[in-house]
């Protein structure tokens, strides 16, 4: 009795040990080619981080317009790719345009691509202009726009605290 | 003239090191398993924690006696019992509780451990440590250990470790063992086992974690994922891992075990499913048999040296783990890092010639290693730009790399409380759009007991280096030489004296 009891719980083990082991699996998943890469789109294997390049679509006033996008990455979260967000000046700039741009963002200069933006034409009529860059921009633009943007944790929304005079 | 100071420094430290020892007075307990059997650490061990045959023996069978002509583990224990519940019990058994026992005594005994290091001068580890010698460390930490039977298949093994000041980590404790053993749950004595708790380590061969005289384990510790990734903390055959495993051993010669245990995480990121599975085939030819039982017994080759035996042990294993690392595109140079998860899945082969000849003890084992993406990636990215600041996550490296850990150790048992030896570990790691880079260490030494219960091990550590790991040192492999890129340098580095007290 005790013997056909101990090899019914030994097999019984092995076997949730075997269905265990198999369905431990962790869903790790490879990565699509950076250009098949969809914002909103369905991905598998959860939190699988890919590359992805950026591009803006606001070169005015956007930091990502970096010739050729931005080399960022995409998380894959419950089903679907959450890539950073481009920026517009629609999203951001209320300013009066005209006035000095002053921006404190959390750079730290990393990257070494200055690219400077003329701004203007693509920015809902403000005229806030910006170098990017290397720590602090100073607006060369006509009206005086400070913005301050708060470090955010990537992957999808760029929170900005923005304020014109 | 320097260089004489150093010398007489390092033999004054030496001298202390030895007379402290010496002075010492004899202890007057000795440890779980000496007390309940009544007999000395001799029996199971020369310097400990290496076990000999006998020992080795002993801790496969699932911590018992092995059996002379049917014995049972209890016919041989001496220490006091209190039954929990009645004999018969068993025949009345899935209508009762199935009865046991535990010791009257509780079952404890303590470990002191601790390391003292003469930092050569002009030493990578001279220049970290800024000194030559501190007494800081003689005491590091502290086991205690609990251990024993609860009937003659069921046994158990448990390890509190409270680490002081001068531990690792720091003035933390942990209970870094703590596992029940069901042996011979069905079949001949020793075939199928269940051991299911905090294990003491995979056992990836058939020797004990702690088999070498010169080295915390005869598996090197070398952590290949952390020679990629900062984050990266698991060591292959190391560690008190969380899991089951079922292990045996087949005609008294063949050993195996298969095991499922849990998979790491980098500090701040979710633990994986455990996903770590690993299987292991051992074969001993000559000397006592891995059970200690079968033909010839458990008596030793030479009564006058109990230590000795002529034999080989060949093993062989295979590995699949994954780790949850931080692949540090969320970490902004100089400012906020913020854990991003990456998976990296490890395969790994190895094997183990373990071969003794009287009081010559080779061991030559050789692991390789490979991890399908340990590299971090670049970091984030902090934009400014007309109307919005962000940070931008930098882009994963999903890179693969290989890795090769070959280790060697030569003893002598000259008497069974001096052993000098000498030990090699070789580490070789490949490197992303570079050369391959390489570690050697030599690690001549002596064990030795004062006691049947204190020891003094010295070591040397001299190292060869080619080139740096993508983390920037050899830690991940108990290194510290700091050649430039690209470049190979010798250098001495340290004497180290580790230091044990068991009761």
């Amino acid at each position: 009795m005790k013997r056909i009891l101990a090899l019914t719980l030994s097999v019984a083990a092995l076997a949730v040990a075997v269905l265990g082991v198999e369905s431990a699996c962790n869903n790790v998943g490879d990565c699509p080619s950076a250009s098949s890469i969809k914002p909103g789109g369905s991905c598998s294997g959860n939190y699988l981080e890919c590359p992805y390049t950026l591009q803006t679509p606001s070169q005015a006033c956007d930091g990502t317009s970096v010739e050729g996008g931005l080399a960022t990455s995409c998380t894959c979260t419950e089903g679907t790719w959450v890539c950073p967000d481009p920026v517009s000046c629609e999203a951001g700039g209320t300013g009066d345009g005209g006035g000095d741009g002053e921006v404190d963002g959390t750079t730290d200069g990393q990257g070494g691509d200055t690219a400077t933006e003329e701004g203007g034409e693509d920015s809902s009529g403000d005229s806030a202009s910006a170098e990017t860059g290397a720590g602090d921009a100073m607006g060369d633009g006509g009206g005086d726009g400070a913005v301050e943007g708060a470090a955010s944790d990537s992957a999808a929304d760029s929170p900005a605290d923005v304020t014109a005079q | 003239m320097r260089r004489n100071r150093a010398v007489h420094l390092l033999f004054a430290a030496l001298v202390g090191v030895a007379m402290y020892f010496v002075a010492l007075p004899e202890a007057g307990a000795v440890p779980s398993f000496s007390r309940k059997y009544h007999t000395s650490c001799q029996t199971c061990h020369t310097v400990y924690p290496v076990l000999n045959a006998f020992g080795e023996a002993f801790r496969r069978d699932g911590y018992r006696f092995p059996s002379n002509d049917g014995s049972l583990d209890s016919d041989v224990e001496k220490a006091a019992a209190v039954e929990l519940g009645q004999e018969q019990y068993k025949t009345l058994f899935p209508a009762a509780v199935f009865p046991d026992k535990i010791t009257e005594a509780v079952p404890l005994s303590v470990w002191l451990n601790g390391g003292l290091a003469v930092n050569l001068p002009n030493s990578a580890a001279a220049d970290s440590a800024q000194n030559t010698f501190a007494w800081g460390g003689i005491l590091a930490e502290m086991h205690v250990f609990g251990a024993g039977a609860f009937s003659d298949t069921v046994t158990y093994m448990a390890q509190l470790t409270l680490e002081t000041d001068f531990g690792n980590p720091a003035g933390t404790f942990d209970v870094e063992t703590g596992y029940l053993l069901w042996n011979d749950i069905v079949g001949p004595s020793h075939l199928i086992n269940l051991w299911v708790g905090r294990l003491f380590a995979p056992q990836l061969t058939s020797y004990g974690l702690h088999s070498s005289y010169l080295n915390d384990s005869v598996m090197p510790g070398v952590s290949v994922g952390a020679l990629y990734n900062p984050t990266a903390g698991y060591t292959l055959g190391l560690g008190h891992t969380d899991g089951a495993e079922l292990n045996g051993i087949a005609g008294h010669r063949v050993g195996y075990s298969l095991g499922w245990i849990g998979s790491s995480a980098a500090s701040g990121l979710s633990t994986p499913n455990s996903e770590d599975v690993y299987a292991h085939l051992g074969f001993k030819l000559g000397g006592m048999s891995l059970d200690g039982e079968g033909k010839g017994g458990n008596a030793p080759e030479d009564a006058a040296k109990p230590w000795n035996e002529t034999a080989v042990t060949l093993d062989v294993f295979g590995y699949h783990g994954i780790s949850r690392l931080d692949n540090g595109t969320g970490n902004i140079a100089g400012g906020a890092a913020t854990p991003v998860r990456q998976d990296d899945r490890m395969n790994a082969i190895g094997g183990l010639i373990h071969a003794q000849l009287g009081g010559l003890v080779v061991m030559a084992g050789v692991n390789l290693e490979h991890h399908d993406r340990p590299y971090q990636g670049t970091g984030a990215i902090a934009t400014t730009s007309g109307g919005v600041g962000g940070v931008f996550n930098g882009v994963p490296d999903f890179t693969g790399a290989t890795a090769v850990v070959q280790y060697d150790e030569i003893d002598y048992i000259v008497w069974p409380w001096f052993v000098p030896g000498v030990r090699a570990e070789y580490t070789h790691a490949s490197v992303e759009g570079g050369s391959d880079v390489s570690l050697l260490r030599i690690i001549p030494g002596i064990a030795m007991l004062a006691r049947p219960n204190i020891k003094v091990v010295v070591t040397g550590d001299l190292e060869q280096g080619t080139g740096v790991p993508v983390t920037g040192s050899w830690g991940a492999a108990g290194g510290m030489v700091a050649p430039d890129p690209g470049k190979s340098k010798f250098e001495a580095e340290q004497i180290n004296a580790v230091v044990g007290v068991a009761f």
